[in-house]
């Protein structure tokens, strides 16, 4: 028995490489698995492994195919790839060329929606603080949506009845299909630019989430954030919610319930006006009627029916006030006259001539001729003069006796 | 007392569309007068002044509601990019 023949490299590995080529099963298979390691390079090429508990599989998904990719695929995320099973012939290395990958367990489309609602609230885009309130009364009111349909009939329908001299300007836009999405925010933006309306409905009727994709999109989105025109948003019916609801600055649930956001109704403002009127007319007749009941009280005042009543107090004033003072002078004439008879008997009772009268007599010394008070002034022999109450006598001292203080 | 009210000219109530005070902000005003001349807190002097200017604002409200005039344009893309309004006929008609 002849032993094989030992090959090169090269030959085995185009060997197995054509082995895996010609086999159909490996040619279209489709492998579940989950994604790990996933390097998008700039090229656009994407390099993953595919794996499972217990295996893993070298994966490449060339840019042509990796484009077509509805949601982005990261690691850990559950996929059913398409793919060609191959051996490299220079390295043997057993790879999965991949055509198509679609997600595991949920729709694609779910998943992509999901991954953007997360990205855009992260930054902001769904911020109430951003939302702007709707203008009250708007003077022109933007819609994009298509021209024909169910849905600028109802706005149209609505406002009408609302408010029959509404002013509309519809920019006509695709709202399903491809490229819908970037001619919804360019009607958007052009609206933005033209300053022409004051608030804009942007939807479209029901249908399912790939029906309502555009709605979705990244520029829809980014518009209606950068639009400073308020948006009201209504898309699809009330249980469906589309990232274009969760950015604008209202969500209504049909195409009819945004036109009454968009709209009030005109009798509805003309009848608050009316009240607002009569409030007014109301109020200034009643300040005026209080005015006019303090000036008929203050005239009522007896001053300004009988004003000499004023003058006659007056003058009953300037009479007591004069009496008054009469009387207080006489008071004091009085107390003043008595006064005067007090000090007169006071004087009249130290006067000298009445101790005179008395019988008492003021003797003075002859050489000043001031009285006598002292027995050591004096000697025997000497004049004095004696003062009576009547005249007076010059006496020649006989006997000096001094008074001692023990007898 | 009547200070902390800031009245704008009577003036600026004009024809002006472009100065137009958006109509929330006039029934605002409208509102506040009312509740200050109601309350009778005012000299009579204020509450004539306060009076016409409300009467003024009511009449600029209704001029607001009357000069929105009914109209339906669409907007047409033309082939070099720009865009045109031409008026548009309703109940899903389009224009050709």
């Amino acid at each position: 028995m002849t032993e094989q023949q030992p090959v090169t490299v090269s030959w085995l590995n185009r060997y197995v490489a054509t082995l895996l080529e010609r086999d159909p099963f490996l040619s279209t298979v489709r492998v579940r698995g989950e994604l790990s390691n996933c390097k998008l390079y700039t090229s656009g090429h994407l390099y993953f492994m595919l794996k499972d508990e217990q295996a893993s599989v070298s994966c490449v998904m060339f840019r042509r195919e990796a484009a077509k990719l509805r949601f982005r695929p990261v690691d850990g995320t559950r996929v059913i790839l398409t793919a060609r099973a191959t051996l490299y012939d220079r390295d043997g290395k057993f790879q999965l060329y991949v055509s198509e990958m679609a997600a595991d367990g949920i729709g694609d489309l779910f998943l992509a929606f999901e991954q953007l609602k997360q990205r855009l609230a992260a930054e902001g885009l769904f911020d109430e603080k951003h939302k702007k309130p709707l203008p009250v009364l708007p003077a022109r009111i933007g819609v994009v949506t298509s021209p024909s349909g169910a849905v600028i009939r109802d706005i149209i329908n609505v406002l009408g009845r609302r408010y029959p001299q509404f002013s509309l300007q519809l920019y006509p836009v695709p709202v399903q299909g491809e490229g819908a999405g970037g001619k919804i925010a360019t009607a958007i933006r052009r609206l933005n630019e033209r300053k022409e309306v004051d608030v804009m409905i942007v939807g479209r009727g029901g249908g399912s989430i790939e029906d309502l994709w555009a709605f979705n999109e990244e520029v829809v989105a980014r518009a209606v954030y950068e639009s400073e025109i308020p948006v009201i948003s209504a898309v699809g019916h009330e249980t469906d919610f589309t990232i274009c609801d969760f950015v604008a600055d209202r969500r209504a649930p049909t195409p009819s319930a945004a036109a009454e956001l968009a709209m009030p109704v005109r009798s509805d403002l003309e009848d608050a006006l009316r009240m607002q009127r009569n409030r007014l007319v109301h109020a200034l007749r009643n300040r005026a009627r209080i005015a006019e009941e303090r000036l008929n009280r203050l005239t009522q005042n007896r001053i300004f029916r009988e004003p000499y009543l004023l003058i006659e107090k007056r003058q009953a004033d300037l009479d007591r006030i004069r009496e008054r003072q009469q009387q207080a002078l006489e008071k004091r004439l009085t107390s003043a006259r008595s006064n005067m008879q007090l000090l007169t008997g006071k004087l009249d009772s130290l006067s000298p001539l009445k101790v005179l009268s008395r019988g008492y007599g003021l003797v003075t010394d002859p050489l000043n001729g001031r009285p006598l008070t002292t027995v050591t002034r004096i000697r025997t022999g000497e004049q004095v003069r004696v003062f009576l109450s009547d005249g007076n006598l010059d006496c020649t001292v006989n006997q000096i006796t001094a008074r001692s203080d023990n007898s | 007392m009547i200070s902390e009210l800031e009245l704008t000219p009577l003036e600026s109530l004009s024809q002006d569309t472009a100065s137009e005070q958006p109509y929330e902000e006039l029934v605002k005003e409208l509102e506040q007068i009312v509740r200050k001349l109601e309350s009778g807190d005012i000299t009579l002097n204020q509450s004539m002044d306060l009076f016409s200017r409300g009467i003024a604002l009511t009449k600029e409200c209704q001029r607001q509601l009357d000069v929105i005039e009914k109209k339906i344009t669409i907007l047409i893309e033309n082939p070099d990019g720009s865009v045109s309004e031409k008026p548009w006929a309703e109940a899903g008609g389009t224009e050709a």
